[in-house]
């Protein structure tokens, strides 16, 4: 693409990496998983997109671009974690393929997410609904909460488990473009 | 669960150890179906984050500096401007999840007024503490160790820094927490790995300093300073640094209550009912009492139990129950009375209601079956804060009945100016800032 000016370009990539940030950024937690090592990749994925800015031919192709830089850096990631033989990971044939599967899924989970944040979380239980959130805000330790809610932790765990599961049947049942009257 | 299902799970949570996680890793990679729900598992979890999430600040964005403008000679300023046109920072901050120090160890019998969570075994971001009943323990990040008893109002500020503003505590300090300093009216203490004893009168007033083990150091704002050992004691007040008086036993100064006293926690047992039944108008972590105006639909009540086989009643001297207001997000402030009357009613024994679950109105308890213990009244202008209601009629309904179990019902006898006034809330034992309700006695 062609600028007029540095600052014309600095506006212009400011526009569509933050359109796009999010979803790149959830793309990245699929397939690392871990908060703190999607932070570190996009992190390098940001100052990679800026430096080969100028390689990219429309501003519609800076989705899929995106997408194909992040999944780069994810690669590069696990060689790096998997060379310093810091912690397990899984194999990069299984990141590969996932990152190709999810390339193609992009939009429809963007609409389940829609689905359980503005319908699906009304649906469930008040104790389930609070599961959730005490356990997303993160302000207790998993032990307290299991206590409370009358569980063991690993009981607590399969819970949230079939709650996410519940949400996500929720979502796809509000989401399928055919759904049934 | 499938074992499958068990993998995706507990990859999702870090607990697979490296037979599983090579296990998992083939699984994945065989089988489309569990791809497909392990897809769903991370979405549903984005989605819950973005929900739920405290954003502290958000670390998300990238920031680009523009090459700045100064005034450089012709051929410096092109070489300087290649430089600084690579001016990109992609800042994804990883203190996006809350800053704790500390930990709250153990609650005996504590009620809290506080911003931060007061349930035992929670996390603590810096902040204020104010512990209004029983004892408490805080375990700071560096290993030292708070453990004060009420009245007492602290500020936790990192791992080796509190600062108190009033009340009786204790410090220990173990090697790895050396240096920890506490913060005091007029002063603050160094601790060099020991124990001591703090009793703030609070601002203006004196500070006694009380060391049980090892040494510390005393500072005041004027920059004297003094060491104190073992059963050494000084105060610090405005006019400095007193004396160092050694100690014949190492019992602290503190004013203790005669008698006994005891705190009952609802544990659970309290929920709200809705006139209309309609159970998406009520939050599980409060209690909620209101009197709307027409049909009332939307008037609600609050139900707390006591459950107890210890107490004597008949022992006991006095009696309270605790309930903390929380700020309430439901309904308009100005479409309310400016004093707001609450009745508090009571039944002894066992009313069959199930507390882990919602409770149609008509489920509940019939006020004429109840017993008037008391009122009390909130302004308008309040949204917080704790009410303790102690009256000669609690003390006798106690006494009297001599029962296991008590439910209280909690009605809002003032009704809004107007639609959509203000539902009063109370903090219930999941409240995640406030304490539950709580019935406090004394022999």
């Amino acid at each position: 693409m062609r600028f007029k000016n540095e600052e014309d370009k600095h506006n212009c990539f400011l526009r569509l990496f933050t359109a796009h940030e999010a979803a790149i950024h959830r793309y990245v937690r699929s397939l690392v998983y871990k908060r703190e090592d999607s932070l570190d990749v996009m992190q390098k994925a940001a100052i990679v997109l800026w430096k080969k800015f100028d390689q990219l031919n429309k501003e519609d192709e800076f989705k899929k671009w995106s997408f194909a830089v992040a999944r780069f850096e994810v690669l590069a990631w696990r060689r790096d974690i998997a060379r310093s033989k810091e912690r397990l990971i899984l194999s990069s044939e299984t990141i590969e393929l996932m990152a190709e599967e999810l390339d193609n899924e992009t939009e429809q989970l963007e609409l389940e997410r829609e689905a359980i944040i503005q319908h699906c979380l009304g649906k469930l239980k008040q104790d389930q609904r609070s599961a959730l959130k005490s356990l997303y805000e993160k302000s207790y330790e998993t032990s307290i909460l299991a206590k409370r809610f009358g569980k063991s932790i690993t009981g607590f765990y399969q819970w949230i488990y079939r709650i996410r599961q519940k949400l996500s049947e929720c979502a796809k049942k509000m989401t399928q473009p055919h759904s049934v009257n | 669960m499938k074992k499958e299902e068990e993998l995706i799970n507990r990859y999702l949570n870090e607990d697979l150890n490296e037979d599983e996680l090579h296990e998992f890793d083939q699984l994945l990679r065989k089988d489309p179906k569990l791809r497909r729900n392990f897809y769903d598992q991370t979405n549903v979890i984005s989605a819950l984050e973005e929900e739920f999430e405290k954003t502290e600040s958000s670390g998300k964005v990238i920031e680009i500096q523009p090459p700045k403008l100064r005034f450089i000679p012709y051929g410096l300023a092109v070489a300087a401007s290649l430089i600084l046109s690579i001016g990109i920072f992609a800042v994804y901050s990883k203190t996006k999840t809350p800053n704790y120090v500390a930990t709250l160890k153990e609650n005996e019998n504590a009620a809290w007024e506080s911003s931060l969570p007061t349930t035992a075994g929670s996390k603590l971001t810096p902040g204020t503490m104010n512990l209004k009943a029983g004892v408490a323990t805080i375990l700071f990040d560096s290993g030292a160790e708070i453990t004060m008893e009420a009245p007492c109002k602290i500020d936790i500020q990192d791992p080796i820094r509190a600062k108190l503003y009033q009340g009786n505590l204790i410090v220990k300090a173990p090697e790895s927490a050396k240096g920890f300093i506490l913060e005091t009216p007029d002063g603050y203490a160094v601790d060099h790995g020991t124990s001591f004893g703090v009793f703030a009168n609070g601002p203006g007033k004196e500070t006694t300093f009380n060391v049980l083990e090892g040494t510390i150091s005393v500072h005041s704002e004027q920059g004297e300073s003094l060491y104190l050992n073992q059963n050494e004691s000084t105060k610090l007040t405005q006019g400095g640094i007193g004396t160092k008086v050694i100690n014949q036993s190492t019992e602290i100064i503190t004013k203790k209550t005669e008698g006994k006293s005891i705190r009952i926690s609802s544990d659970g047992k309290n929920l709200t009912i809705i006139r209309n039944n309609q159970f998406e108008f009520l939050d599980p972590d409060l209690l909620m009492v209101k009197l709307d105006t027409g049909g009332k639909p939307y008037e609600r009540r609050s139900l707390i139990n006591f459950m107890t086989s210890e107490t004597d009643w008949s022992e006991i001297k006095d009696a309270g129950l605790r309930i903390n207001l929380v700020p309430s997000r439901w309904g308009h402030r100005v479409y309310l009375p400016i004093t707001n009357r609450f009745k508090v009613l009571a039944v002894a024994g066992f009313t069959g209601i199930e507390w882990n679950q919602t409770l149609n109105w008509e489920e509940a308890p019939k006020i004429e079956d109840c017993t008037e213990v008391g009122t009390f009244e909130i302004p308008r202008s309040q949204d917080s804060g704790s009410i303790l209601l102690k009256t000669p009629e609690l003390l006798k309904f106690l006494k009297y009945n001599q029962s296991h179990e008590y439910t209280f019902i909690i009605i809002r006898e003032t009704s809004e100016t107007k639609g959509s006034g203000l539902v009063h809330t109370f903090a219930s034992d999941s409240h995640p800032q406030s304490s539950g309700p709580s019935l406090e006695l004394s022999y």
